[in-house]
């Protein structure tokens, strides 16, 4: 790492982002596009409406994940190629319509491992030694991290058949792109798989000031179009112009163009999502949009859009991690999700109790008890018809009229709503007479919205206890991307889970679906 | 006035644009706590001082003008000394100028030093601050951020013009936190807390901020987000803030510098009241 001070790393990110070189590196292989190829067609042979070839597109899927971004030789053990061609044979040669293409892709990874060493290691190699003899000192990043959070054809421990030089960073996680400044970083392949999160840190947000993506023949890189502010006659002349200087040795031919217009890495990941989540793609009436996240454990949730979730911002020493609350669409590869597990309303009538909750309930909601004599003779809807004939609004009053019965909600949510419920309510002889309505109204809203304040803040008083108590937790604590229960020491039970992927598409699901962290469907 | 600023990294962008705000202020300022100001009170008016020589910080309610002796102003204390609480003063002219009066709550003795070591940065600068402005009411900025977050970015940092002895960067902002009322000119304060209105300037940090423009009624609003917080709603929301200003001539902002920071996307927008 750079040791600069945040004046310096800030700087240089703003220079950076302000123009970042990306260059597209084709690295020529005949037996990989063959392979890749073979893949392709097998991919465009499978039905995924049906389980069972839903299930050999995944494995198909994983194994062109792992011919496009592993450095290893091709025919390493821990790659296995030979066994998952193996799995894929197998399976498909129970297809008629897939036997054709089985026998291309057979051939093309046979090819691969008969001269199995990896083009894009080879290149990568020669690049370093090229930049340690011209005496470069200069910070690379390789972000490794590239399949919907999974690391494909990568070898799992350190003394891995792998050899790259310290100064190569590798960037498995957002932590890692996101503690540096880097000179290069090298994309191993296709960022379709990448959260925006991700691709925004490598191109968007100045981390590096050039970029290096290697692709094989037919895999493709586009870049993502950010929004930027319109056009402002104030500052007109006086911004330098953001810009990405694209280049490229991919000299395409006729039918690689062709290839273009498919984008087998794009129709990928929309099956790949499609087949995780079974979310519907198009609004539909009484279904919801939000935003599948598939953590590593091989479970996932969907969360509406914009909905903030907490994340555990882990630091060196585990002390000074904090919580921070992270808008969905910006989870990244490798975040901790903090979930609370079951309920805290105990111990928030416990903290709110300090502040006299129960008495100042008792004294401003002291309506509740004439609108339960009232609802013993007039049904909710009744009751909502005469609120709205005193100037209430709102489609579902009679259910809210429920709820502030029975206390789930503490009472209206507008001065004007609370009028008219106090309205009826003494209209039918339900509460003494009142000299001064005005006062009445106005001293049991001010008690309401204090009432609500005195809960919220006993919500953050709770939300603040778990960040120490968590980091405590956690001190002495190995976090890996199993799921993770960790009990605090107030009783409170919170989940870790660590985000591999979020998909970049919106969703529509029903209502019940949100939130709920259950298996990906084929996991 | 609505400037929108889309940033590589909003690091520092908020503790810097506060520090604008305050230097702003304070080249701004020519008023200050009267006598005339203190006369005016209405009876019943909190006021807060601090005796020269003495470490106890004084609050008091403004009590009617005697009627022995219309030049003075009488205050009952409510806090101080302990020996002086419910007892009642009479302030005349000549005690008033020995004494820093003020509408809020006065700093710490801590913030006192802190005070002063932000008027030291002005005088640096070469500004002439009045040293009556840090110690007159009212607000120059508040800036809705992450707070942890915030402070734990300018924890350690110092800062200074060459030659001289550079101060807390936290010293130089002398910025009130929280809900905290003590007496100061910037204040910083988290997204969920409820704002008071009328301030000159806000300071929205980051997506979440951001969402507090729906209940800004007037003022300047200063808004700073990286470029993976500019989300379509934002976007949508600043092209209704384009479509609905009035022109804007380039002179308007004269002071601004002939080219600003690569990799910076501002904005500025003037929108009518309603």
């Amino acid at each position: 790492m750079r040791s600069s001070s945040i004046f310096q790393e800030t700087t240089l990110r703003f220079r950076n982002a302000a123009s970042v070189r990306v260059r597209e590196v084709l690295i020529e292989s005949s037996s990989i596009a063959i392979a890749l190829q073979a893949c392709r067609e097998l991919f465009g042979a499978l039905d995924r409406s049906d389980t069972f070839q839903a299930n050999l597109s995944r494995k198909l899927w994983e194994l062109r994940a792992s011919l496009l971004y592993t450095l290893m030789p091709f025919d390493s053990v821990e790659l296995d190629l030979a066994g998952l061609l193996k799995m894929i044979r197998d399976d498909a040669l129970q297809i008629p319509a897939a036997n054709e293409a089985v026998k291309s892709l057979d051939q093309g990874i046979n090819g691969l491992i008969a001269r199995p060493s990896n083009p894009k290691y080879l290149w990568l190699k020669g690049s370093i030694e090229e930049a340690n003899e011209s005496n470069e000192s200069s910070t690379t990043g390789l972000v490794t991290m590239m399949a919907m959070g999974r690391t494909f054809g990568w070898p799992t421990n350190a003394g891995g058949c792998v050899e790259l030089p310290a100064s190569v960073q590798l960037i498995d996680s957002h932590k890692a792109i996101a503690s540096m400044i880097f000179d290069k970083v090298i994309v191993l392949g296709t960022c379709h798989y990448l959260t925006l999160r991700m691709y925004s840190e490598i191109f968007h947000l100045g981390r590096a000031n050039g970029v290096d993506v290697l692709l094989y023949p037919g895999e493709r890189f586009s870049l993502r179009e950010r929004l930027k502010l319109p056009d402002n006659a104030i500052f007109r002349g006086k911004l330098a112009a953001s810009r990405i200087v694209h280049s490229s040795d991919v000299i395409r031919n006729a039918d690689d163009e062709l290839l273009v217009d498919i984008d087998i890495d794009n129709e990928m990941k929309r099956s790949m999502w499609e087949m995780a989540h079974g979310g519907k793609s198009s609004a539909e009436p009484g279904l919801q949009a939000a935003r599948y996240v598939l953590c590593k454990d091989g479970r996932g949730m969907f969360v509406p859009e914009n909905t903030p979730l907490l994340v555990w911002a882990e630091r060196t020493n585990r002390i000074d991690s904090t919580i921070k609350t992270v808008p969905v669409e910006q989870l990244a590869e490798g975040n901790w999700l903090v979930m609370q597990l079951g309920d805290t309303g105990h111990l928030l009538d416990l903290i709110s109790a300090e502040a006299g909750f129960g008495q100042k309930m008792e004294k401003v909601c002291d309506w509740r008890p004439a609108l339960d004599a009232l609802m013993l003779t007039y049904s909710t809807d009744q009751i909502a018809k005469e609120m709205i004939a005193n100037g209430a609004q709102g489609m579902s009053l009679a259910q809210s009229i429920r709820n502030w019965a029975d206390g789930t909600v503490y009472g209206p949510g507008s001065q004007n709503e609370l009028r008219s419920l106090l309205n009826v309510l003494l209209s039918h002889h339900k509460l003494p007479v009142q000299k001064d309505i005005d006062q009445y109204v106005h001293d049991h809203w001010i008690g309401l919205k204090e009432l609500r304040g005195i809960r919220l803040r006993a919500g953050m008083t709770l939300h603040n206890s778990i960040q120490p108590l968590l980091a405590k937790a956690l001190s002495h604590h190995e976090l890996s991307f199993e799921n993770q229960i960790v009990k605090l020491e107030n009783g409170i039970q919170v989940q870790l889970s660590q985000v591999a992927a979020v998909d970049d598409q919106l969703s529509w699901v029903q209502e019940s679906s949100l939130l709920h962290l259950k298996a990906m469907r084929g996991a | 006035m609505l400037v929108v600023a889309v940033l590589p990294s909003r690091k520092l962008s908020a503790a810097f644009a506060g520090l604008g705000c305050l230097l702003a202020g304070a080249k701004e300022f020519h008023g200050g706590f009267t006598w005339e100001d203190l006369r005016a009170m209405p009876v019943g008016s909190k006021i807060y001082w601090n005796a020269p020589g003495e470490r106890s910080r004084y609050e008091g309610d403004i009590g009617a003008i005697p009627a022995w002796d219309a030049e003075l102003v009488s205050v009952l204390i409510t806090k101080g000394a302990r020996k002086d609480i419910g007892t009642i003063w009479y302030f005349s002219s000549a005690k008033f100028s020995e004494c820093l009066f003020s509408e809020e709550c006065l700093p710490t003795q801590r913030g006192t030093v802190a005070v002063e070591n932000m008027l030291q940065f002005h005088r640096d600068l070469g500004l002439h601050t009045k040293p009556k402005w840090p110690w007159t009411a009212g607000l120059e900025g508040l800036i809705v951020t992450n707070q942890t977050q915030f402070l734990a970015g300018i924890d350690d940092l110092q800062i200074g013009t060459r030659n001289s002895k550079a101060v807390a960067f936290e010293d130089a902002l002398c910025a009130a936190k929280g809900n905290d009322k003590t007496l100061s000119k910037l204040r910083v304060a988290s997204v969920g807390q409820i704002h008071e209105q009328g301030v000159p300037l806000r300071i929205l940090d980051g997506g979440e901020a951001f969402d507090q423009i729906h209940n800004i009624e007037s003022g300047n609003v200063l808004v700073l987000l990286d470029r993976i917080e500019y989300t379509p709603d934002k976007h949508n929301l600043i092209l209704d803030a384009c479509n609905s200003s009035v022109t804007l001539s380039p002179g308007i902002l004269p002071a601004l510098p002939v080219q600003l920071s690569p990799g910076m996307e501002v904005a500025a927008f003037i929108l009518p009241s309603d």
